[in-house]
């Protein structure tokens, strides 16, 4: 077939096959109607919208819809062409209504009111009482379907409460953020962020309106432009009369055994007395009565110096209550450092034996090292602190004893300042002791847990959690759990038992080895224990889960009130005959110790320890001391003489053979060959199981010997000739070698921001490339460049982020030089004590910006939340319906046109009539035709050829070509008999024709 | 007649595929949706704040002229008229170390409170005032463990149950005196765990055993008559009361509904909505129109269920 225009025009507009009926055209017309009044409808009733309404421009695509149908040959009629027409129109108005994309109306009158909450250190415990007093009343007046919610913030924000329909409790607030700043910006941002877009908004600012940092315009302006009124709730306060410190000075260079002067400055806002204090490492060393004057006074207080050492000291003004508001700005802080012989500190347990550290301490002794011996709890928390020590060795002494900022000290002074580090075995050392996942595994050159293919016997623990009945008891259940997770071994199990008001008691996840760490951490932070009626069934379902375990040792940590339904005698003894020891935690709340011979009798009757804090923050030592009872598997009671695996030379001098030891911890070798070389090893043959190792951790060395060095395991040791020069030849591979360096630092802190300056005191002065880190608070760390000002004078500044010690470590580059310095200060109050007044023109301005109102605290939840409020539309796009009329319609559309149901067979199955043949079969049509043509046979024998009259069934399957005009009746002279030589058939005479045409 | 056979085969056919339909449709209809208790009205009745909280009601009795009589967990008693307005609140003598737990009012309009943790009754004045403390701490006849439930039985005593020392059931009169008690921990017949409510109907004693599941009931002197459990099983059911029809209606704190059952303890059905459910409910009430009140304690609100319909 040739294609050409005629051709397009006729596919695109067929010609008319039948006589044009006008009422044909009431179909487009109608439908075009209905649509119409459809469009109508949803739009005045603000149902749907269409966002691109031009797209209905395609409507005028009907007529040309319809005539394809009108002129095609699609053999329908009556109803069924009409249904036809119908749906395919309506497919086409879809499309063309998706294409202009809909959106659901929807209206709603609910108003959303965030209460912004100030708890910054500036605010005081009363007023913030007072202002939930207020939040609680007036938001349970509100009506059913609005919603309010709670914002706190001081230098952070955080959502307490997202905007709900239910009540609003301030009992207890959960939130934790910094309260050493005031952020009002940020907190007002948060807010408009919680509201939603689709209803009402409106926030209540409760604030003393003195925001010490960030900036409130351009929240202001996008609260403005979305209409959010800020409604303020001042809270006022005006002082009179305040005393503060400001700054303790300290000389520069300090000689031992001189006498010098120490210099506070005193601010105040009016006169009046006092007593001046001076304190040198936590003890008063000088006070005097003072009488100051409104504004600054400075006064001298003396200080002497006699050994060399780490001194920090502090000031305090002590006024009366009547001439001072905050009490916590009253102080001032600084310190200073001698430099003397470098010392070895020995840390031991306080409640362990003095004998495990006697030996040692007496051998480092006679090799003419100074040692100094303390308990654990006496530890110090800064790395300035430690400056003193050339080495620190921790003598089987628990990790539960120390604070993570403890241990932090040790890690950066080794790392920063090259102080040595040595543990020493015994039962509370290593992976027994608590030491995985802390600063201190990271340290030494060996890990607490077992890497190799040494198969140790496992642990399970199963902790029960009741803790919703103490203040924050579900945020310590998350604290305590993580503790005890983070001191098992891999292959340990823990599961946790709680009450939940969905599923019961049942597991927050069931024993999973402990090296699914992250995902059960994940676990633990998502739950959230509830109230427990009885201690039954989660005892039940623990007994199930750990005697199904293969773990060797089992044990169970029960922390409560005590309060559930105990469990029985017969559920007991089945503890006991799975030998299975239970401790229990008692923390009460308020029932002061009204269910404690419960929670002992638990414990006493499994061989479990009882435990009743005095307080929460004792909670996670107790859980990692529980833990660690199924790390005993890891201490190695057996005789057995170590050999040596890597000769170091210096380390072993003239040490070849080595004594008896009976007993030892197992630990692994770090991979790293500069974070860990072992020196010697134990019996196992085919596991390197490290006796003696050193490494390197940043510019400090550490050493792990797994065993002890006293008369337990190590009695033969103590007796041998070798034991202190050994230890000799160890303290000087892993000390700090003593080395004067040439760079003095000062710091301090000068308003916001933290002054660095280092002097170069070197005999030949040169540029040094400089840069120092700072570590802060939080244990924040940050990085910055020192600029040369001056030859042999450097400095930087850096933005303090709140109160707290600033440690900083500055490296110094040279063409042949690389030097360290070190130095710290303390920030020993936030800013907002500082504050002496509130700002209630800040909040003035912020609710005229917004439309808003000054509230009183006798405003009541009406004028809040009142009746008269606009209604906001809004809408949302709503393919998946007109998506799914879709897949009705199309389906339908083909079905309508294709489908030919036999009403005649349906309803016979349901008559008793006999079946007669429908005509409209293609059974019935085949016949028909066959009984045609044979009687049209007989005519052909009796009559010339004419053609006959094409009859419409829907059966045809070959469709004539378009441009086909209809069969003329044939001329009977034309008719030549035999010349087509073709059945007699219809479809046999219409092929001769148009091959003959084609001819 | 060949007609009329037709129409009838017709119309039978019609009516095999009709029932069907039916049929499919009402097997497939889900056990707990033909099972749920609807009301004609749920209403929300707020708890006055206190303070900077919000506390949570935990029981609740209904006393003359339909008042609502309720305790929260900040130690008050609040009273509510039957309009649902509070009318009255007063404050237990002392709740340092606990709040109460269980209230009813006497026929003569004291009410009496179970002081859980300071194992004592005390009984007010119907306008608040502390008309009688009584009790003290032990396990021998007249002292007292810790005391949920309370009722007053028809001849003026009164029955508590207890836990902690021990689970069992005490009759005493107002004045404190010790008459009887029975029962004691345990998982059999006559045993309890936590026996946390108990009523009293027909001169039966109905006491709601919380950890073991079930209600069970003992004549007057305390002799263990029936057990009834229940299927779907009740999981830690707190509190029940009688409507004046003899159903049971059970508060059930670990399934978070209301399950009601008929006079002879068979299973009618449950309020258990899947929006705006209830959340570890501690207590129910019934008042003399058979309106519901549920102590909704996780979600520190009373919900009031008009009638049923």
């Amino acid at each position: 077939m040739r294609f050409n225009l005629y051709t397009l025009r006729s596919m695109t507009i067929p010609v008319k096959r039948k006589a044009f009926n006008w009422l044909s055209t009431l179909v487009p017309v109608i439908f075009l109607l209905l649509f119409g009044g459809v469009y109508l409808y949803l739009d005045l009733w603000d149902i749907l919208v269409f966002t691109k309404p031009l797209w209905f421009i395609l409507l005028i695509l009907t007529p040309w819809f319809w005539w394809q149908f009108e002129a095609g040959s699609s053999g329908l009629y009556g109803f069924r062409a009409i249904l036809a027409q119908f749906v395919r129109l309506a497919i086409f108005a879809i499309f063309v209504m998706l294409l202009a994309e809909p959106r659901a109306v929807r209206e709603s009158k609910a108003l959303n009111v965030m209460y912004v909450l100030d708890v910054s250190d500036s605010i005081g415990t009363l007023p913030v009482n007072r202002a939930s007093d207020f939040i609680v009343e007036t938001a349970s007046s509100r009506p059913e379907k609005d919603k309010a919610g709670l914002i706190i913030f001081g230098k952070d924000s955080a959502v307490e409460y997202p905007p709900r329909t239910s009540e609003l409790s301030l009992a207890q607030i959960s939130s934790r953020i910094r309260k050493d700043n005031t952020d009002i910006a940020r907190a007002l941002s948060l807010a408009n962020a919680m509201l939603p877009e689709d209803e009402n908004g409106r926030i209540v600012l409760i604030s003393d309106g003195t925001a010490t940092t960030g900036s409130v315009n351009d929240v202001l302006d996008e609260l403005s432009a979305k209409k959010i009124q800020v409604d303020v709730l001042p809270i006022q306060y005006d002082f009179k009369s305040e005393v503060w410190l400001e700054k303790l000075d300290l000389p520069k260079r300090i000689k031992q055994g001189e006498t010098y002067e120490a210099s506070v400055l005193l601010a105040s806002l009016a006169g009046g007395t006092g007593k001046l204090v001076l304190e040198e490492n936590g003890k008063e060393i000088f006070s005097k009565k003072i009488t100051y004057k409104a504004g600054k006074n400075r006064y001298t207080l003396p200080i002497y110096l006699r050994e060399p050492g780490y001194y920090e000291y502090a000031a305090r003004i002590i006024a009366d209550d009547s001439a001072d508001g905050w009490k916590k700005n009253n102080i001032a802080v600084n310190s200073v450092y001698i430099r003397g012989k470098g010392k070895i500190l020995i840390v031991r347990d306080s409640f362990g034996e003095s004998k495990d550290s006697e030996m040692l301490n007496k051998a480092l002794n006679e090799s003419g090292f100074l040692t100094e011996t303390k308990d654990a709890i006496d530890f110090p928390r800064d790395t300035m602190s430690l400056m003193p020590y050339d080495c620190v060795i921790f003598v089987n002494v628990p990790a539960d004893i120390f604070d993570p900022v403890q241990l932090r000290a040790v890690k950066s002074a080794v790392y920063n300042q090259g102080i040595g580090f040595l543990m020493v075995g015994g039962k509370n050392s290593f992976g027994p002791g608590g030491y995985n996942r802390t600063a201190i595994e990271e340290i030494l050159p060996v890990d607490m847990d077992i890497t190799n293919k040494k198969i140790l016997p496992k642990g399970a623990l199963a902790i029960i959690l009741h803790t919703c009945e103490f203040p924050d008891g579900n945020k310590w259940a998350k604290d305590i759990s993580i503790a005890a997770l983070k001191v098992l071994g891999p292959n340990d199990e823990v599961g946790l038992l709680a009450y939940d008001y969905q599923n019961g008691d049942d597991w927050v996840f069931p024993l999973t080895p402990a090296k699914e760490y992250n995902k059960l951490v994940k676990k633990i932070n998502n739950c959230s224990p509830g109230d427990m009626p009885s201690f039954i069934n989660t005892m039940e379902l623990g007994l199930k889960g750990l005697k199904n375990s293969d773990a060797a040792a089992k044990h169970m940590i029960i922390i409560s009130d005590g309060d559930p339904q105990p469990p029985s005698p017969a559920l007991i003894a089945k503890y006991k005959a799975a030998k299975i020891s239970i401790s229990t935690v008692l923390v009460d709340g308020y029932h002061q110790g009204g269910f404690q011979k419960v929670m002992q009798a638990i414990a006493k009757s499994t061989r479990g320890r009882f435990y009743y804090p005095k307080s929460p923050k004792q909670l996670p030592a107790i859980f990692v001391k529980e833990a660690t009872t199924l790390k005993r598997s890891m201490i190695q009671n057996k005789v057995f003489t170590p050999k040596i695996e890597f000769n170091d030379g210096a380390l072993l001098k003239d040490i070849t053979a080595f004594p008896k030891l009976y007993g030892y911890v197992l630990t692994s070798a770090k991979d790293d060959p500069r974070r860990c070389r072992v020196i010697l090893r134990g019996p196992d043959k085919d596991q390197l199981d490290p006796v003696l190792a050193v490494g390197q951790y940043g510019i400090g060395k550490t050493a792990a010997f797994t065993s002890d060095l006293s008369t337990n395991w190590g009695k033969d040791w103590v007796q041998w000739e070798k034991y202190q020069p050994l230890l000799k030849q160890l303290m000087l591979r892993i000390s700090r070698t003593a080395k004067e360096g040439s760079l003095r630092m000062r710091t301090y802190n000068a308003g916001n921001y933290g002054v660095i300056v280092i002097e170069d005191f070197s005999p030949t002065p040169e540029f040094l490339e400089m840069a120092a880190a700072v570590i802060g608070p939080d244990n924040k760390k940050i990085d910055l460049s020192l600029r040369q000002e001056g030859l042999r004078r450097y400095t930087g500044r850096f933005k303090l982020w709140g109160k707290g010690r600033y440690e900083i470590v500055a490296a110094a580059l040279g063409k042949d030089r690389e030097e360290r310095a070190l130095g710290s200060f303390v920030i020993p109050y936030s800013a907002e004590y500082l504050r002496f007044r509130s700002n209630p023109i800040a909040l003035k301005e912020i609710a005229e910006r917004t439309t808003g109102t000054i509230l009183k605290a006798t405003t009541k939840g009406e004028d809040l939340f009142p009746k008269d409020r606009k209604t906001i539309r809004s809408s949302k796009p709503i393919f998946d319906i007109f998506l799914m009329m879709l897949v009705f319609l199309i389906p339908l559309d083909v079905g309508v046109r294709r489908i030919q149901l036999d009403f005649y067979a349906i309803r016979s199955i349901f008559s008793s009539k006999k079946k007669k043949d429908s005509t409209e079969t293609l059974g019935a049509l085949l016949q028909r035709k066959q009984k045609t043509a044979d009687s049209m046979e007989d005519d052909r024998e009796a009559k010339p050829f004419i053609a006959p009259r094409k009859k419409q069934t829907t059966t045809t399957v070959t469709q004539r070509p378009k441009h086909q005009a209809q069969p003329k009746t044939q001329d009977p002279k034309e008719a030549r008999p035999g010349a087509n030589a073709v059945s007699g058939s219809t479809a046999g005479r219409l092929l001769a024709k148009k091959r003959k045409r084609d001819e | 007649m060949g007609k009329i056979k037709l129409h009838l085969n017709t119309i039978l056919k019609c009516i095999v595929l009709f029932s069907a339909i039916i049929a499919y449709f009402g097997c497939t209809q889900d056990e707990s949706r033909r099972s749920e208790l609807t009301f004609s009205s749920i209403k929300t009745i707020h708890i006055p704040p206190a303070g900077n909280k919000i506390p949570a009601p935990r029981s609740l009795t209904v006393g003359k002229n339909d008042n609502l009589i309720v305790l929260d967990d900040a130690g008050r008693i609040l009273v509510f008229d039957k309009q649902n307005k509070l009318i009255r609140q007063w404050w237990m003598p002392d709740y340092a170390i606990g709040r109460p737990e269980g209230v009813c009012e006497l026929r003569d309009g004291r009410v009496v409170v179970t002081d859980t943790h300071y194992s004592r009754v005390v009984i007010f004045t119907p306008d608040g005032k502390v008309d009688k403390i009584f009790g003290k701490k032990g396990k021998s006849g007249g002292e007292i463990g810790n005391p949920v439930g309370v009722t007053e039985a028809s001849d003026g005593t009164i029955y508590i149950c207890e836990y902690g020392l021990q689970d069992r059931v005490q009759q005493l009169t107002t004045d404190g005196e010790f008459i009887r008690t029975f029962g004691c921990s345990g998982v059999g017949p006559g045993e309890f765990q936590r026996p946390s409510g108990v009523v009293v109907r027909n001169n039966k004693i109905y006491v709601v055993d919380a950890v073991n599941n079930r209600i069970q009931e003992f004549s007057k002197q305390g002799k263990f008559i029936k057990s009834i459990t229940v299927e779907p099983e009740l999981y830690l059911p707190y509190d029940m009361k009688f409507d004046k029809d003899g159903n049971f209606f059970i508060i059930e704190y670990g399934n978070n509904c209301v399950t009601k059952l008929a006079p002879d303890g068979a299973f009618i059905g449950r309020f258990k909505p899947k929006e705006d459910g209830l959340k570890t409910p501690w207590g129910i009430a019934v008042d003399s129109k058979g309106v519901i009140y549920v102590a909704d304690t996780g979600n520190r609100r009373i919900v009031r269920l008009g009638e049923e319909k």
